[in-house]
């Protein structure tokens, strides 16, 4: 299957407007076509709907996925592992220390009042300090919690830093953040609320922080991409043959995997991701620029 | 002309800032359509009319300083509903979420929408190559975000 055929069957059926009908739509073009001129005015207008027979009762778990945040502290541990921060009636929750003890975060929670059970489980350097999933165990109704967002670029993942609980909530919250890897870990979260699945949170190799921040891929000869790679010790785990030109209306990656051997130094770096092992990345490559 | 594609309209708008704000997307969208008209595409003017209502729906986002993530469509519960399918759109929803928004919106362009690649380049505004580029990170990316998420039995074996 190509990628666009694999996104449909992921989620095709998931389509919230797929019962939408929209009756009385003539009105609203001829109203919308005679006036020739309008002075614009936004003005507010309801059709009337069928109601989808679909949506949403409420999850009580939902996963975001992770994000990036300056690499471990050196030096000192912060005196605080947790930043909890009191604004109107709420607090704000992001990680100071993402390698502290466990234990520490629960005492801080618990002084704080809050029912919040933290796992900080290994993530890419990008993505390190940030929240990879919360859940509320035990309900349908969706926690009143809100996701604080990224406060600054991670690449092609959305970061964000935190979560703002309201104060005196007393419902149970599952939060998943980030941590440093350890020597030898693999950059892989189980599952949230014990799926039993496995998913490996790794940020976009050119993000900030990450193994090949800064580095340009694109449009670069291989021959001068391995050897940037060389001198970051980050070995390419596979070459993928971009697309031919025209580009085909269907292109599967995974179905044209180069032999390294088979590229030449001369051919072009089209695109780059991080690779399914650690420390490795993938590179599209073409014999000509693209 | 506008008549047969209002209803497609009305659903890209419905899937992208929800049922309340959805019409006035629409409106807004075909009023400046009609402005524009002889922009567009007589023969195949759906691709065009979306990307007119991104431009609509992006500027309500920055009007109202909204993030671009996807409505849960609350607004809509139903009592029909299985639970289990619920779950189901609320973990894709939410994995459809940890994308880029500029990523995002080319999985539905041609997923929700049904638009075939060149088309969704055309709307986004990028070259089919990158399109397909973008397309390639995103179902993996989609991939990890969707085995990440509990199997609906197990979460009503746990929950309910």
């Amino acid at each position: 299957m190509n990628d666009i055929e694999q996104i449909r069957a992921m989620i095709g059926e998931h389509d919230p407007a797929r019962d939408v009908r929209a009756t009385g739509a003539q009105g609203i073009l001829d109203e919308v076509t005679r006036a020739a001129a309008p002075p614009a005015r936004r003005r507010r207008r309801r059709l009337a709907f069928a109601l989808p027979a679909t949506a949403a009762l409420a999850a009580s778990l939902v996963a975001v996925s992770a994000i990036g945040w300056p690499s471990t502290p050196m030096g000192p541990r912060p005196a605080q592992a947790l930043s909890l921060h009191r604004t109107g009636g709420s607090i704000e929750v992001r990680i100071i220390d993402p390698d502290a003890d466990p234990a520490r975060y629960r005492r801080e929670f618990a002084a704080a009042g809050l029912d919040v059970d933290l796992r900080m489980l290994p993530a890419s350097p990008g993505l390190v300090g940030r929240m990879a999933s919360y859940s509320a165990p035990g309900t349908r109704v969706p926690p009143p919690i809100k996701v604080l967002d990224a406060d600054r670029a991670c690449g092609d993942t959305w970061c964000p830093s935190g979560v703002s609980l309201p104060k005196g909530l007393r419902q149970r919250i599952e939060l998943t953040f980030g941590r440093p890897a350890r020597p030898g870990e693999g950059y892989v979260l189980t599952g949230s609320a014990g799926s039993g699945k496995g998913y490996s949170i790794t940020g976009d190799p050119k993000a900030p922080h990450e193994p090949l921040a800064g580095l340009t891929l694109r449009d670069r000869t291989v021959a001068d991409v391995r050897r940037d790679l060389a001198a970051r010790r980050f070995p390419v785990g596979r070459y993928l043959a971009a697309p031919p030109e025209p580009r085909p209306a269907q292109w599967s990656y995974d179905e044209h995997v180069l032999k390294p051997a088979d590229v030449s130094g001369t051919w072009y770096v089209t695109d780059a991701w991080l690779g399914r092992t650690k420390g490795t990345v993938e590179l599209a490559v073409a014999p000509t620029k693209r | 002309m506008f008549e047969e594609h209002y209803e497609a309209v009305l659903r890209y708008a419905w899937r992208r800032v929800g049922a309340t704000d959805a019409s006035d997307v629409a409106a807004e969208t075909f009023r400046i359509a009609w402005e524009k008209r002889s922009r567009c595409p007589v023969d195949k003017p759906l691709p065009w009319l979306y990307a007119t209502a991104r431009n609509v729906t992006q500027n309500l986002r920055r009007r109202e300083r909204r993030r671009e993530a996807l409505p849960l469509h609350e607004d809509a519960a139903s009592e029909t509903d299985h639970a289990g399918a619920v779950v189901n759109r609320e973990a894709a929803i939410a994995a459809l979420n940890t994308l880029k928004p500029a990523d995002r919106e080319l999985v539905l362009l041609v997923s929700w929408e049904g638009l075939d690649l060149r088309q969704a380049a055309a709307v986004v505004g990028i070259t089919r190559a990158a399109a397909g580029m973008r397309l390639h990170r995103a179902r993996d990316h989609l991939r990890r975000a969707l085995a990440g998420t509990p199997e609906p039995a197990a979460y009503e074996e746990r929950f309910s």
